[in-house]
């Protein structure tokens, strides 16, 4: 599903994010990447959705190795990725419901196929009554089940998820790892970036580790 | 008996992803919808804050009045144009002491000069009608006894003297007659009057490029302004994988709707200058016994006025959110 082969990455500043890095996570599985901070997680993110290119080294998602995809066909690339962020990008300027909408209003969906699609994401993530609240008005953790919603609302095949609980306090870090696996379950790979080591005793997955830009094999 | 029909296998439901695949018609359908989703919420964006639209929209408009009206304006003093065009004319003030004998035979010789090709007398009584007509002294001039004014006889040079040249040499040719009291050319005033409209024609077009800069540089300063307070939105829709057409597309509309509404306005600028020019041009129609001759903006000049509007403000908002779209974008 994802292969990362000699995969490195070096910024224009020439800062070594990525070294070597070669790994490989299987159709629906469910992995965490850790490391300390600046360890390059995000980056090995950033790479998978194209928002950077790697210098070296090929990465293949669904079996496409990534330097191929022209820069116009990236948004098509990016269709088949869900992707959770720390920090939620919610739009405060829209409801609830908007915001999840966003992802197939871009796709070019049906309008009553969208109203149907979003309600049904909500429901997911136990928020179906708060489709008409401003985001703003949520807990921080709702604010990441929105998001958690608004990335699994087009059916992506890949879930990507940066510090998903990085700014949420254990109870509800846990329910929000729970969801994630409930999305595995159904057959999405999910991939979750965390330095909350803490977080990794509870879950039983596969680990890959970096540090300072390099894998670490145990 | 054997099943003549029977249903399909209950498809499976495929685990996790299920690619939704469109057919063609819905396709064209969501992206004719996606364009009128985004003219609503323009629209309704513009409504949100009226004032701030007005704003924008008048300084459009204003910047495609001025150069509009102008034209305008031109363009109905050259109606007055096919009139002068040729009209190299030489008017011969004569002697008022020359007896009609004398005058008929001047008359007949000079049609016999081949530097002329016309000859006519202007009819003294009608001269000093008209004359009473446009100065309102009808009451002083008809206290007169006689008929102040000189004959006069208007000379049409042959066409290969109407250049300025030998229409100045036969001007002075004529004033040598011994009846001739004064010959004037009235050369003089036509050329120079196509002249100042040619002047005004280039000023005007030269005035239509900067405001249509300045349209576009107003239009792409309000976009930039518009891109920077939907950056997050922007960066959320990139990230879920929306194209550029699709992150331009609410701001091209923005643009053109700008456009629209400013030319709009600029339409209701102009009416009420033309009217409010209308009567003392219908006076000099009248002045220049022309056809009574109002300046409007015909069908097509709304047209095309609206259509330029409408591009400047696609074209202005395109710029600008190319401009800034590479910022945002990675790579």
């Amino acid at each position: 599903m994802i292969r990362f082969d000699n995969v490195s990455k070096r910024y224009a500043t020439g800062f070594e994010a990525l070294q070597n890095v070669s790994f490989e996570v299987a159709s629906e599985e469910m992995v965490f990447l850790t490391g300390h901070s600046g360890a390059g997680k995000s980056t090995l993110l950033k790479l998978i959705t194209l928002i950077e290119r790697q210098t070296r080294g090929q990465i293949y998602v669904n079996d496409r190795p990534l330097s191929l995809i022209a820069n116009r066909k990236i948004p098509f690339h990016r269709r088949q990725i869900g992707v959770v962020f720390q920090n939620h990008h919610l739009l405060f300027d829209r409801s609830v419901f908007d915001n999840v909408a966003l992802p197939l209003q871009v796709i070019g969906f049906p309008e009553r196929d969208i109203a149907r699609r979003v309600r049904a994401a909500l429901d997911k993530v136990g928020l179906l009554d708060k489709e008409k609240v401003n985001p703003i008005a949520l807990s921080g953790g709702q604010q990441q089940r929105v998001g958690i919603a608004r990335a699994v609302v087009h059916k992506p095949s890949i879930l990507l998820a940066d510090e998903p609980t990085g700014n949420l306090d254990d109870d509800i870090s846990k329910d929000i790892l729970h969801l994630f696996r409930q999305f595995n379950h159904v057959g999405v790979t999910v991939m979750i970036a965390t330095h909350d080591k803490h977080l990794l005793e509870v879950q039983k997955s596969r680990n890959i580790e970096l540090d300072h830009g390099a894998l670490v094999y145990r | 008996m054997k099943k003549l029909f029977h249903k399909a296998p209950p498809k499976r439901e495929e685990k996790g992803v299920k690619k939704h695949q469109f057919t063609p018609d819905e396709q064209v359908k969501s992206y004719f919808k996606a364009h009128w989703r985004v003219l609503k919420q323009t629209a309704g964006k513009f409504l949100k804050a009226p004032l701030d639209t007005l704003m924008t929209c008048s300084a459009i408009a204003i910047a495609l009045a001025l150069p509009v009206g102008f034209y305008l304006c031109l363009n109905n003093i050259q109606a007055f144009g096919p009139q002068w065009e040729g009209h190299t004319q030489i008017s011969l003030f004569l002697n008022k002491r020359i007896e009609e004998a004398r005058l008929g035979r001047l008359l007949e010789s000079l049609e016999y000069w081949p530097e002329i090709a016309k000859v006519s007398m202007v009819d003294k009584t009608q001269a000093l009608k008209e004359f009473q007509e446009v100065t309102g002294l009808s009451d002083v001039l008809s206290a007169l006894d006689d008929n102040p004014l000189p004959q006069v006889i208007e000379v049409m040079p042959s066409q290969t003297n109407r250049e300025p040249a030998s229409a100045e040499a036969l001007l002075k040719r004529l004033e040598k007659l011994p009846e001739v009291d004064i010959a004037q050319l009235d050369l003089a005033w036509v050329q120079r009057l196509s002249i100042i409209i040619e002047i005004g024609h280039r000023i005007a077009f030269g005035m239509m490029l900067f405001l249509a800069a300045g349209v576009l540089l107003v239009i792409g300063n309000t976009i930039r302004l518009e891109i920077e307070s939907r950056r997050a939105e922007i960066e959320v829709a990139q990230l879920v994988g929306a194209t550029k057409a699709f992150v331009r597309r609410p701001f091209l509309y923005t643009g053109a709707l700008y456009g629209f509404i400013g030319g709009v306005i600029a339409m209701v600028i102009l009416s009420v200058a033309l009217y409010y020019l209308s009567e003392p041009i219908a006076e000099l129609s009248g002045l220049y016994q022309q056809q009574k001759r109002l300046l409007t903006l015909s069908f097509s000049d709304v047209a095309s006025l609206l259509f330029m509007a409408v591009l400047l403000g696609w074209v202005g908002s395109w710029l600008s959110v190319n401009r800034h779209l590479e910022r945002l974008t990675p790579n």
